[in-house]
């Protein structure tokens, strides 16, 4: 269990079978906390709402709580994001859902606890019901039409802000990947928007991006850093300076590259996020430097390590940086490590604890890196292995991929296919992080 | 399909119109260096390919052969054209 679950009052297990079986035994609903390590509304829910004795021991008393770290279990992640993290969620002793909410304070807590109770001892297993993205689970599938490009292309039109730049006019997230496409079809709107990341968005004293702004003009940045997230930006100003020749990306790209490799290097690779205490970022650079920067979540993800070496690759390509093509080849050992002879990819290790084999967004990840090792360095290692696990375990008859194994406890049994895997986890306009399979809610696109 | 999916239309781009820069010699060569930062970030170049004569490029634009460099400046006017 994580270094915060120490800090409530409540008895957690693990996610897996047992936590359900005892449920279905002892008939009492599932209670499933959905955090991160980097997420601080996470950290503060356990300080208060987890923390209160009383609240705790009607926890303990009748539910069976269960704390997932979403960065490690993305498949639970996926199924019962409630719109953001924390998640707080109830489920049935087979895993449906009861209901769920984000964040809770302690009285709403004591109300969802009254309501959840009510609704169970009421209707029992017929109070839980299946997310709709999982309940019609028709994977997507279909002919790949120019339209595809064309419709993007709208789309950019349509939600860029001509004002602040970026996309939307709500909270500002970087979307890296979506500069990308635009460089070669809307320069304008990308180069606008890499620059609003870059006097915005990174943290000039300790380097790296922070993850969105809370606000339409950049303001208010929400400072936790996610390892992939960096990567991806650190790609996206490499191929803006490749394009338009301005040194200031080629700057950026570096400083996301001296980040990557001191305070998230780990000795042996990539970590895989820095927490985003506001208290530590609210000081002035000078008493930083005697304070304790936010705690670095160092668990190995193969999907960050992934990222970090495709990253890294991409910037030694265009500058024949030597220690960006020396990080990013100690971080394709790292990944390596985690690929099994079968070409499945372990999602992630801490010291001996490793996670699930074969999930679609490690797989994918795995196969960026190795795809860009084998353009720049000449070697993409074990890329055929894992495309060939890829398709002939994630693939569904009509093309599309499925999000990981179809085992495991609660909904984990039923088939999700994402349209891509760091889409689907990407925050509401409300500036939590969150997915789209609230009860009721749309399906993912 | 929103703005945050872009990556999936540009993939389907890719898939549509596939851009490759073949490259007849060792990766870290000159002219698998200049390819690398002269191609644009959509075409994929591949180093020690075979379909080129020895020390050429080749640009493959969906499958078809659409032109060869023996250097980098002649690489540069055949990706710029």
């Amino acid at each position: 269990m994580d270094e915060f679950a120490a800090e409530t009052k409540v008895e957690w297990r693990e996610w897996g079978p047992e936590a359900f079986a005892t449920a279905g035994r002892a008939g009492k609903p599932v209670l499933l906390a959905l955090r991160a390590s980097w997420c601080e509304e996470c950290h503060e829910m356990d300080r208060t709402t987890y923390a209160e004795p009383r609240i705790a021991a009607n926890v303990n008393d009748g539910f069976v709580p269960v704390r997932v770290d979403v960065d490690r279990h993305p498949r639970v992640r996926d199924r019962y994001n409630m719109g953001g993290f924390p998640s707080t969620v109830f489920l049935t002793p087979e895993g449906t859902v009861i209901t769920g909410a984000t964040f809770l304070g302690v009285d709403g807590f004591r109300e969802i606890l009254d309501a959840v109770r009510r609704t169970w001892d009421g209707s029992g297993l017929e109070a839980g019901s299946v997310p709709r993205a999982l309940a019609d689970a028709d994977p997507p599938g279909g002919a790949l039409s120019a339209r595809v490009e064309g419709h993007m292309v709208e789309q950019l039109l349509a939600a860029y802000d001509d004002e602040f730049g970026g996309w939307g006019t709500d909270v500002k997230f970087p979307l890296p990947r979506t500069v990308e496409f635009a460089l070669v079809r809307a320069r304008d709107q990308a180069t606008r928007t890499l620059e609003a990341v870059r006097t915005r968005l990174t943290d000039t004293h300790d380097g790296g991006f922070y993850r969105f702004a809370r606000n339409r003009d950049w303001s208010d940045p929400s400072r936790e850093k996610l390892t992939d997230e960096n990567a991806a930006l650190v790609r996206a100003f490499a191929h803006g300076y490749r394009y338009t020749g301005e040194e200031a990306y080629l700057d950026t790209a570096a400083r996301g590259v001296d980040y990557l490799t001191t305070d998230l290097w780990t000795g042996e690779a990539f970590a895989a996020s820095q927490g985003g205490a506001d208290a530590y970022y609210r000081l002035a650079a000078t008493e930083r430097a005697d304070a304790d920067p936010p705690s670095v979540d160092d668990t190995v993800v193969a999907g960050h390590n992934a990222l970090a070496a495709d990253a890294l690759l991409t910037v030694a390509a265009y500058t024949d940086d030597e220690r960006a093509r020396r990080y990013a080849e100690r971080a394709l050992d790292a990944l390596r490590g985690l690929v099994r002879e079968d070409g499945a990819v372990v999602h992630y290790r801490d010291g001996d604890e490793t996670g699930t084999a074969g999930l679609l967004v490690a797989q994918a990840r795995a196969l960026v890196a190795l795809t860009t090792a084998g353009q720049v360095l000449g070697d993409a290692g074990p890329a055929r292995a894992v495309a060939d696990y890829t398709l002939d375990t994630l693939r569904a008859e009509s093309g599309a991929f499925r999000d990981g194994p179809t085992d495991g406890p609660g909904l984990c049994d039923r088939p999700l296919y994402p349209l891509d895997g760091g889409v689907r986890g990407r925050d509401r306009p409300d500036g939590r992080r969150g997915g789209s399979l609230r009860r009721g809610g749309r399906a993912p696109a | 399909m929103g703005v945050e999916v872009a990556h999936y239309a540009a993939a389907v781009a890719r898939l549509r119109d596939p851009r490759v820069v073949a490259v007849a010699a060792p990766a870290g060569s000159d002219l698998h260096r200049a390819a690398l930062r002269l191609a644009d970030h959509e075409t994929a170049v591949v180093p020690r390919d075979d379909r080129p004569p020895d020390g050429e490029a080749l640009l493959i634009a969906d499958g078809d052969q659409a032109g060869g460099a023996d250097d980098p400046p002649s690489l540069e006017r055949l990706l710029t054209d």
